[in-house]
């Protein structure tokens, strides 16, 4: 039993690490809090699910569709929303705003054309199990567990081995200096939110699987950003500790206490953390520059 | 020029250290302020020096070392606090409130220790009013005594560069508490950035006339060597990020060792001094 | 009739909107969970009077005051952090969701059915509520209090520089905001006669986000003239109910890139609220 929970609650906090590793990307990268990253995980979702429902594809075909689609949308979104704003240097506070402003629209959209029914995934797993020592763990579970593990490993790779990824890491820096050393910021930008938009497809795909598709089940980036914060604000190894703990505490909370305090618990958690450890586990502090 | 007065250090640095990431920004570095002096904060580009204001103004916090001011430890303590205790300073990168007008930037650090609680502010009562109208003589004062007073009303963001400048003294002024007058700090960085030859020998004199009537220590950070000479009773010359001298700016100015770090060649220092400055105005436009 | 209701309501949530724009337009802060604190002010006192037959005129300030402690709840924790502004949208952001959660499972609030209250906010309430709503609010942003908010907004640095305890500040501005958000929750309560949670989440919050921004960041009477015309002019077009929300988000980014001062931005319709700059002639 408890290590069925503790399964489950790593897949959960696999699939909330997918979500917070995008989103903490493009803040340590533009310094603001993409509250748009829901709605891009919720385009994903659908897309995915037109994928697997309409021209019946597998599981490998919806997801790697679902990434392709919410990357492009991702860096749609940051053209049409953000960019003007981040070349006239605006405050974060603008970009955030108008990130809110682009999460309400996409989602009400959504709403207002397809509607706002529930869809579910065609079963791409049926009720498989695989037995352990006694329990009965989900292949489900575990198949998302590991890509999550898998796709966060590789963003890793790409960032520190790839000239992209070092050109990334320098944006992290000192965004202006990048651009002086000559490297083109509007499209390091692109990739960033590409990649943070292929993770929010992934996610996208798994939440929908797991449960439903929506149009306001980006919400549950709430937690996303509430993992982000107890990784550490921008910090990518933060985002994927912060992702797996919340998530595993979560399920042992709905498991053994109480599936309604499972929400007031995350919250009640932030805030204790905040209180405690200010800077999140991996964050160091931050300063601003005077 | 302050010879005749036995200088006790306003404030003492001591043993000072900061690093970001594994860079030694501030290393080991002790120094003092002489009361009631002007001192010099000198050294190239990435020495340190407003690392060492940010330390001081607990912008950041140091690794290692101590900072005194009229014996008080303020080391490692909050902003708001440092500035009670008697230090200001204004910014390498100008950091007015540029929305306000000129005589609002300069009431806010009058306001913001003002004695009226929030709830009797929600009713706007005589004692609200008063302690208003007292501030803004106060900062009307203060900006005639700098030379801004005929930006009062403008907004700030629409000053010229050179006034933006005097504006933030007369901002770093007003954060001096009435009641403190042996402990006051100024922290000026870089204040002649940006400014042609004529605007900054006003400066100067600005500057030395600020430390008569308002009876403050003034610790100054320039890249304008001649300012620096004119008016600095002591320098004080940084290295990545130590001390590598101290003393009268004739001291100073022929130390072999501050030739060699700070001009580069020790012979034609002074000429190639000249052909530097352009440059280090030009940065710091770029920066504000 | 109906218009003489809709323009009430309509004055309900100017308070709230009065309340964010001291949190986000003069201060600088992002809110995305005000409605919250709209929604702990009606519940509060909405369970005081449907509970106990706790009088308005009690029930109301309880109502302003419950909202007031728990944004000290999740503002001391998040405004602590230093600089970083956005601890406090994230955990407002879970904030709201956790209360939401606790509503609609509490026995108290009679779950997500929601709670049918006594009709008590009558016209002379609402009207009395936003005028001295309204002047109050003149009043502390004319104080040393909203110079140092505005202050804050336009460099938290600087300010701190300036001897402002950013923290302190902070936390009385969300606490002021916070109560006003509590006083329209009260009288939205009793107005409407029926409270129900999912009547103050995150749709709402960026309602009065949006209100604010369009009516231009540090002004009163922008958002103010905004929150009304947002509010009374849906429920005269009913049909386009639903390309509402769109609408607000698709303004929201639009104002942003081309006009991000809004309606009103820093600027006063009238003399009376004037205070980004200070009336005084130089002597």
């Amino acid at each position: 039993m408890f290590l069925q929970t503790l399964v489950t609650g790593l897949s959960i906090g696999g699939i909330y690490a997918l979500m917070a590793v995008g989103y903490s990307l493009i803040f340590s990268v533009l310094s603001f809090s993409n509250f748009a990253h829901g709605a891009v995980i919720m385009l994903g979702a659908y897309i995915g699910l037109a994928l697997a429902t309409k021209l019946h594809l597998g599981l490998g075909l919806v997801a790697a569709g679902s990434v392709v689609g919410a990357g492009i949308l991702s860096v749609c979104n940051e053209r049409v929303a953000y960019a003007a704003l981040r070349r006239r240097r605006a405050p974060s506070l603008y970009l955030m705003i108008s990130a809110m402003g682009c999460s309400v629209f996409l989602e009400n959209m959504v709403y207002a054309t397809i509607g706002s029914r529930f869809y579910a995934f065609p079963e791409f797993f049926g009720r498989r199990v695989v037995s352990v020592g006694g329990s009965t763990l989900s292949l489900l579970d575990l198949f998302a567990f590991a890509v999550s593990i898998g796709a966060i490993l590789a963003l890793h790779l790409f960032i520190t081995r790839t000239k992209m990824g070092i050109a990334i890491r320098a944006g992290v820096n000192d965004m202006t200096m990048c651009s002086l050393m000559g490297v083109n910021t509007d499209r390091l930008i692109a990739v960033v939110f590409f990649l943070a938009g292929a993770f929010a497809g992934v996610a996208g795909v798994f939440l929908g699987i797991r449960y439903f598709v929506y149009p306001t089940m980006g919400w549950v980036t709430n937690k996303a950003y509430i993992a982000a914060v107890i990784g550490g604000l921008g910090s990518l190894p933060g985002a994927l500790i912060g992702g797996l703990v919340l998530g595993v505490l979560e399920t042992l909370v709905s498991t053994y206490v109480s599936s309604v305090l499972r929400d007031v618990f995350s919250f009640t958690m932030l805030i204790a953390l905040l209180i405690w450890l200010p800077n999140g586990l991996m964050g160091h502090e931050t300063e601003d520059k005077v | 020029m302050m010879e005749s007065i036995v200088p006790t250090p306003l404030l003492k640095v001591r043993d000072l250290s900061r690093s970001f990431g594994g860079i030694r920004a501030v290393d080991g570095l002790s120094f003092d302020a002489a009361r009631g002096e002007i001192t010099g904060l000198i050294g190239p580009n990435g020495a340190g020096k407003t690392t060492v204001f940010n330390l001081i103004t607990g912008v950041c916090r140091p690794s290692a070392g101590s900072i005194r001011l009229n014996g008080t430890d303020l080391t490692g303590a909050r902003p708001d606090r440092i500035v009670r205790a008697g230090v200001a300073r204004t910014f390498q990168n100008i950091r007015l409130f540029g929305r306000m007008t000129c005589l609002q930037n300069v009431m806010v650090p009058l306001l913001a220790r003002g004695a009226c609680g929030p709830f009797i502010a929600f009713f706007r009562t005589p004692a609200v009013r008063g302690e208003e109208a007292r501030a803004r003589a106060e900062a009307l004062r203060i900006m005639a005594e700098t030379g801004v007073a005929d930006d009062a009303e403008r907004t700030a963001s629409t000053l010229p560069y050179g006034r933006q400048r005097r504006l933030e003294i007369a901002r770093a002024l007003a954060c001096f508490p009435p009641d403190i007058s042996r402990s006051r700090l100024l922290l000026l960085d870089e204040p002649a950035a940006g400014m042609n030859d004529a605007e900054t020998r006003e400066l100067a004199a600005t500057i030395v006339r600020v430390r008569e009537i308002f009876d403050v220590t003034v610790l100054l950070i320039e890249h304008h060597i001649d300012l620096v000479m004119d008016v600095c009773s002591r320098i004080v010359v940084m290295e990545r990020g130590a001390l590598l001298a101290e003393g009268t700016p004739r001291d100073v100015r022929n130390d072999e060792r501050v030739i060699t770090a700070y001009l580069g060649r020790p012979r034609d220092a002074r000429r190639q001094q000249k052909t530097q400055e352009p440059q280090k105005t030009r940065e710091g436009g770029r920066s504000a | 009739m109906y218009e003489v209701n809709v323009a009430l309501l309509a004055c309900v949530n100017m308070i709230a909107v009065l309340g964010l724009s001291v949190f986000t337009g003069f201060t600088g802060l992002f809110s995305l969970g005000h409605a919250a604190f709209v929604g702990i002010g009606a519940y509060a006192s909405g369970v005081l009077t449907y509970h106990w037959n706790v009088p308005f005129f009690v029930a109301l300030p309880a109502g302003m005051a419950a909202a007031g402690l728990s944004s000290l709840v999740i503002g001391i924790p998040t405004l602590r952090a230093r600089l970083r502004s956005d601890y406090f949208a994230i955990a407002i952001l879970g904030f709201g969701e956790a209360l939401r959660v606790c509503l609609e499972n509490l026995s108290l609030t009679n779950g997500a059915r929601g709670l049918s209250v006594d009709n008590l906010s009558s016209p002379a309430w609402i009207l009395g509520g936003l005028a001295f709503s309204l002047i109050v609010t003149r009043n502390f942003l004319k104080s040393r209090f909203g110079t140092m908010f505005v202050a804050i907004r336009e460099d938290p640095v600087a300010a701190e520089m300036a001897g402002i305890d950013l923290f302190r500040a902070r936390l009385l501005s969300l606490f002021v905001s916070a109560v006003l958000c509590g006083l329209s929750g009260a009288l939205l309560a009793h107005r409407l006669a029926f409270i129900q949670p999912v009547m103050f989440t995150l749709t709402q919050s960026t309602q009065l986000l949006a209100s604010v921004i369009a009516g231009g960041m540090g002004s009163i009477s922008g958002p103010v003239i905004v929150a009304f015309v947002f509010t009374s002019l849906p429920e005269m077009l009913r049909a386009l109910n639903m390309w509402r929300l769109p609408a607000y988000g698709l303004l929201l980014v639009l104002i942003m890139i081309y006009r991000p001062q809004g309606l009103l931005g820093y600027r006063e319709l009238t003399g009376l609220f004037r205070f980004d700059r200070f009336r005084g002639r130089i002597p």
